[in-house]
Order: C-alpha cells, then structure tokens, then sequence
C-alpha cells in the first residue's frame, strides 16, 4: 500500500513494543525486592465500583478510618489498599492473586459478598494471606481454609430468622432467589425452615435481570401472602416494584435479608420499599458506636452505611495484631485464631471454623425511605 | 414444573409476552435491516439501544423530574413523553449513523472481508458498554414513574395498564410507519435495491454509502423509540441494558429470519411469548435455555428463520 499506510504500520509496532517492554518491567520488578520496602498494606476486597458499589464503599470507607485512627500513634505505618471486584466472582482471584504477590500486604478485609470470596479465599490460602471478612455470610465458606475469618454471624443464623420473620407476618410464603451462592444459599437455609404447609412456591431468577413479570404471575397464582427474596437490592428493587404494581401482589409482604439492605435499595425501590421485612447480622453503628459514627460522618460527610462497622473492626483486628508486633501473614493469621480483640462497639474472636463466635442478628424495616431498626433477633 | 399456570395465569402471560416482544421487535428491526443492506450483524446495535435509554434518563434529569416523584397527569405525560421518545430516537439515530461511519464504513469501501467489519462491530459494542460503565460508574439507574400503572381495565387475568397500551400502540404505529418506508418511498426503494444487489443497484445510481447511512438511521430511531418504551415500562438502567435486550431481539430476528423485517416481528412475538410461559413454568431461569433449544430445533428444520424463504427474493 502507500507510505503512509507502512509508517502507521511502523508506527504501531514500536508503541506495541515499547508497551510490551513497560509491562515485562513491572511484571519483573516485585521479585528485584524481597522484603517489603515501604509500609505494610492492608487490603479491601469488594466493590467500588459496579451495581454493589454503594456496600463496597461504606466499608471501604470503615477500613480507611481505622487505619487512619491506628496510623496516628503507630510506630508500624500501615496503608489501606482495595482491590476492586465489582462483587464478581468471575473477576476475584486474578485480584486476589495481586495481593498474594504484594510483599507488604499482610492481609484482606473481605470480601465484601460470599460468592466473589468463595473464589478468592483458594488464592489467598495458597499464599497464606489471612482474611477477615466483615460480610460475606455463605455457610460454605468456613471450615474450608484457615486464613478464612468473618466478623458477622452466617446465614445459618440468618436463614432460620428470616424464615421466622416470614411466618411471623404472612401463611404463605414464595420464595424466590437470585441464583448466586449467596442468594440461592440463603433461600435454601429459609425453605428448609418453613413447614411444608407454609411454601407456596419458589422460583429462581438470574442476576441482572429486569423482567419480573412471571414471576409476579407466579406469586399471584399461588396465593401467597409474603414473598422471600435471596439476593442483592439491585434486582430486588424491581422486583418489589413489579409486585406492588400488580394490583394482586401489591399488599404482599417482602423479606429479604442483609443483601437488600441498602440505602441503594431505597435509592432504586422509592417509595415501594417502605415496609420491608429485612435482616442483617450487622449492628447499626450508630447505636453501637455513637463516637465512631461521629467521627465517621465527619471524615467522610455521609451516613455509614450497613457493615461498615464491621468493616472498620476486621481492620482493627489486623491493626491491634501489628501492634503487638506481629508483622508476617503466619503470625498474623495465628493472632487471628488465638486472641479475643475488644473492638469498637463489640468484641471479636472467631472459632476454630473461622466464623465468629458472637452471634448477633438484627431486624430491620425501610420507613419513609430510610433503613431503621427494628430490634435484635 | 407448573402447568396448571399456564391455563390461571394464560391472559396475563400472553399480553406481558406480547408487550416485551413489541420492544424486542422495535430493537430486532434494526439488527435486521442492516443484516438485509450489509449482510452484517451490527453487534454494536445493542448499545445504541443502551445510548437511547440513557437519553431518556438525561431527559427527566434535565426537566427536573425526580425519581420518587408522583406520575403526571395525562397532559404533561404526553408532553414529556414525546419529549423523551424524540430525544433518544435522536440520539440513538444519530449514534448509528456515526457508528457506521467509524466502525464500518472504511471496511466496506476498501472491501475488507466481513470478519473485519464483525470485529469491527463487537470492538464498538465493548467500547460504547464500557464507556458507559466509567460514566455511570456501572450502577443500576432508576427512572422516574411517568405515568400512573394502575390497570385501566382486567382481561381474565391481565391486568392492562397505560404503559403497556402505550407499548402496544406506539409499537404497532412505528411498524406501519416503517412498512411505508421501506416500500412506498424513494429511500425503501434504494434500501430493497441495495440489500437485492449492490453493485446493480450502484449501476442505477443509488448512492449506496447514503443509504447505508440511512439504514443505520433507521435502524437507530426505532432502537431509540424502543429505548423510551422500554423506560417507561420497566423503568431503570444500566450499562449493559444493551447485552440483555440485545441478546433476545438479535435472537428474534434469526428466529424469525435475519434480513425478513416481517420475520423481525414475527420472531419478536414468538419470542417474548416463549419466554414468559418457558419462565412461568419451568421457572425463569429456565428461560434461556428453553428460547435458545427452540432457536435451535427452528434453525435445524429451517435454516433461514420462520420467514426464510422470503430471504431469496424481498430481503426487506
């Protein structure tokens, strides 16, 4: 072709080598350095960005504050890392395996849901890098791996209240899940709750979905009084609008639990969301830690959201295990195991499983587009 | 498996089913009018439809319009509603005809081979979803409620509201619209000539690249129109509203016959009305895997589409 065409062609293959030659450095530079050079990093899994970046952020937003109160009177500097997963399964371990290869990260908070850290934690066992999770709540999880720690009460205690909850304002229930591990494993814990006599009928989705109306079609034809929701609040908001605009669905009663409870499920579900049955094993930080919800809200000008607290106490777990002197992922993880921490607003230990050994589980309602509590199960 | 359903819930699935394949119908016309001009898939024609239901959301932000906001009254519906379905058939219109400029255009003139312009065509599907993914930090969107859903009357178990009458009518009129096009104007014409024979039809003196142009334009508008519906219908969002959409009409256009505008609408129809009852008893995630094993056994027995014989002679 003409000349211009070979010098564009030339043109293109130096950049593609010139960018090839950049990516071999960086690939090569972390073994040049064994030791970690600079601060020890704690790192965030979850969502910053995606459909779940509104949980994702909150806790975020815990992890960072607790390194910033430690690094204020620390003689260890200690800096905060996430790796962004959008919540996704499929996108994890290639993160999680960047943490493994960072000589300075000692360990993870998260993930923040259980089917992005049922793929993570393998890497991160094979790499010994210990994990708190202050959120994900699949039973599957523990009893696999010894660096896997959870902050909150599983779906095991979840389940069984929701299933209560459910009986305790309907007869008949429908349920209804998302098809991820945590919302398919949740919807499971409920059914096996609830007699016989009180399923009306299940039905199971695909996340990202937008179209409910077979599903409402099912609902209303099997008379059910209260529908249960396994999953997250992206696609629970349109269903319950799906169902409140059904003129034969619109008294039904929702529950759900801690994966639609979300200022964001207001945010989507307007008005429609008023009135949901919705659990959580998070505390509301306001009530459990008034101080810290004041620092909070001046640090970052927003409420906090549902986990954050929980995200700010697995922080401060590793944060009080590199107090005490303990620097290395095996001495850490071995802290993890072995010490009760007095966090802020509860207190922390975790059983041979991994999960944690204070259980907690509370109820909570939307009312006039805001998440309130109801009280503890 | 529930088939009792079926038969307590048949009016309500069939009119939800005709009313989603009313939208699928107005996205598959555009995947199959340029199939008919380029013998091209346009892959990137679900994000056309994605550019059209943001526009509808730019639109209600612009006129202040929140999204917990009461519906309109009917008046000022009207009035934002035609607000909305001009503006994104705009947008989406015009983004079509500079996709085609950008993406395809060069191909075609220097004669690259159709992989190209495929690849070409999945590059620019990546790059508008992603696009839009930074924009919109890939969060869902809610859309305000325009208009008031309570049903205006009951069919057995179908509960009719406005939005979905709406759907209906706006659908059916942009249908007849289009049939007019296509075979009662100069530019239906130069469309019929060029997807029939290119280089006859260049030797005629069409202008082959302003009807390539204009076919993406269309193509665009009615993706635009079906974006508005889709808005006030389902009411929210995101990035790759595109993928999910995109998927079912494309596949409702090879059902019915890629290249066949009436196998578009026919295999619309088919399809929303399989996917509402396949999901009403087998449950919604069955949903797919029942649409594509029809998909399959149609294209075994007829590999053009329903409408495929049709595909010889009157390609639109």
């Amino acid at each position: 072709m003409n000349e211009r065409f070979l010098m564009k062609r030339k043109l293109l293959a130096l950049a593609t080598s010139t960018v090839m030659a950049i990516g071999v450095t960086v690939a090569v530079a972390p073994s040049a350095n064994a030791a970690c050079a600079g601060n020890y990093k704690l790192y965030f899994q979850g969502a910053l960005t995606g459909p779940a970046a509104e949980t994702g952020i909150n806790e975020y937003n815990g992890v960072k504050l607790a390194i910033k109160d430690y690094n204020k009177s620390a003689s260890v500097k200690v800096d905060a890392d996430a790796i962004d997963t959008q919540a996704s399964g499929a996108q994890a371990p290639a993160l999680a395996a960047k943490v493994v290869a960072d000589e300075c990260a000692l360990g993870v908070i998260g993930g923040m849901y259980s089917g992005e850290t049922l793929a993570a934690v393998p890497v991160y066992d094979g790499g010994g890098v210990p994990v708190i999770s202050p959120s994900a709540t699949n039973p599957a999880l523990t009893n696999k791996s010894p660096v896997f720690h959870r902050v909150v009460a599983n779906d095991l205690v979840q389940g069984p209240a929701l299933a209560k909850i459910a009986g305790r304002v309907g007869k008949k229930i429908f349920v209804v899940d998302d098809a991820t591990p945590y919302g398919k494993g949740l919807a499971k814990i409920v059914k096996l709750n609830l007699k016989s006599s009180q399923l009306a009928g299940t039905d199971a989705v695909t996340e990202g979905t937008t179209n409910f109306s077979s599903v409402v079609s099912k609902v209303k034809s099997s008379k059910a009084d209260v529908v249960f929701y396994g999953g997250y609040y992206p696609e629970a908001s349109i269903f319950i609008k799906a169902l409140r605009d059904n003129p034969a669905t619109k008294n039904v009663k929702f529950v759900a639990g801690d994966g639609v409870l979300d200022v964001e499920f207001v945010k989507l579900a307007g008005k429609n969301a008023n009135g949901a049955y919705l659990t959580a094993p998070g505390l509301p930080m306001k009530t459990a830690a008034p101080k810290l919800y004041k620092a909070y809200k001046a640090e970052y000008n927003k409420e906090p959201g549902l986990y954050t607290l929980e995200a700010y106490n697995a922080a401060y777990f590793f944060l009080e295990a590199i107090k005490k002197g303990n620097t290395t992922r095996a001495s850490i993880n071995k802290f993890i195991d072995d010490e009760v921490v007095k966090g802020v607003g509860m207190t922390m230990s975790f059983g041979p499983s991994g999960d944690s050994e204070s259980i907690v589980m509370n109820e909570y309602t939307i009312k006039n587009g805001k998440v309130v509590w109801v009280r503890k199960l | 498996m529930e088939f009792s359903i079926l038969v307590s819930e048949f009016a309500s699935l069939t009119f939800d089913g005709i009313v989603v394949g009313a939208i699928y119908a107005l996205v598959a016309l555009g995947y199959t009018l340029v199939y008919g001009v380029l013998r091209l898939i346009n892959f990137a024609h679900s994000e056309i439809f994605m550019i059209g239901t943001m526009t509808c959301y730019a639109v209600t932000l612009v006129l202040g319009i929140a999204t917990d906001t009461d519906p309109l009254t009917l008046a000022s519906f009207t009035l934002v509603f035609l607000l909305i379905i001009l503006a994104a058939s705009l947008a989406s219109g015009v983004s079509a005809v500079i996709l085609e400029f950008v993406a395809y255009r060069r191909l075609r003139i220097m004669r690259a081979s159709r992989l190209s312009s495929l690849i070409s065509a999945i590059g620019a599907s990546f790059f508008l979803t992603e696009l839009f993914r930074i924009i919109t930090e890939s969060r869902n969107i809610a859309f305000p409620r325009l208009v008031d859903k309570e049903p205006i009357f009951v069919i057995s178990s179908a509960y009719v509201t406005f939005d979905k009458v709406l759907v209906l009518i706006g659908a059916t009129a942009l249908f007849f619209l289009l049939n007019r096009v296509i075979n009662h104007s100069k530019l239906g014409l130069g469309i019929r000539a060029v997807s029939q024979d290119e280089t006859t039809s260049v030797l005629m003196g069409v202008n082959a690249s302003r009807v390539v142009s204009l076919t993406f334009l269309l193509g665009g508008i009615l993706a635009g129109a079906g974006s508005a519906f889709y808005m006030v219908f389902y009411e929210t969002t995101k990035a790759n509203v595109g993928f999910l959409v995109g998927i079912s009409a494309f596949t409702a256009a090879v059902l019915g016959g890629i290249g066949n505008v009436r196998g578009a609408l026919l295999g619309s129809f088919t399809l929303g009305l399989i996917q509402q009852y396949s999901s009403a008893v087998l449950g919604y995630n069955w949903r797919d895997v029942v649409t594509f094993v029809i998909l399959v056994l149609v294209l075994l027995v007829k590999p053009t589409g329903l409408l495929g014989e049709a595909l010889q002679r009157a390609r639109v």
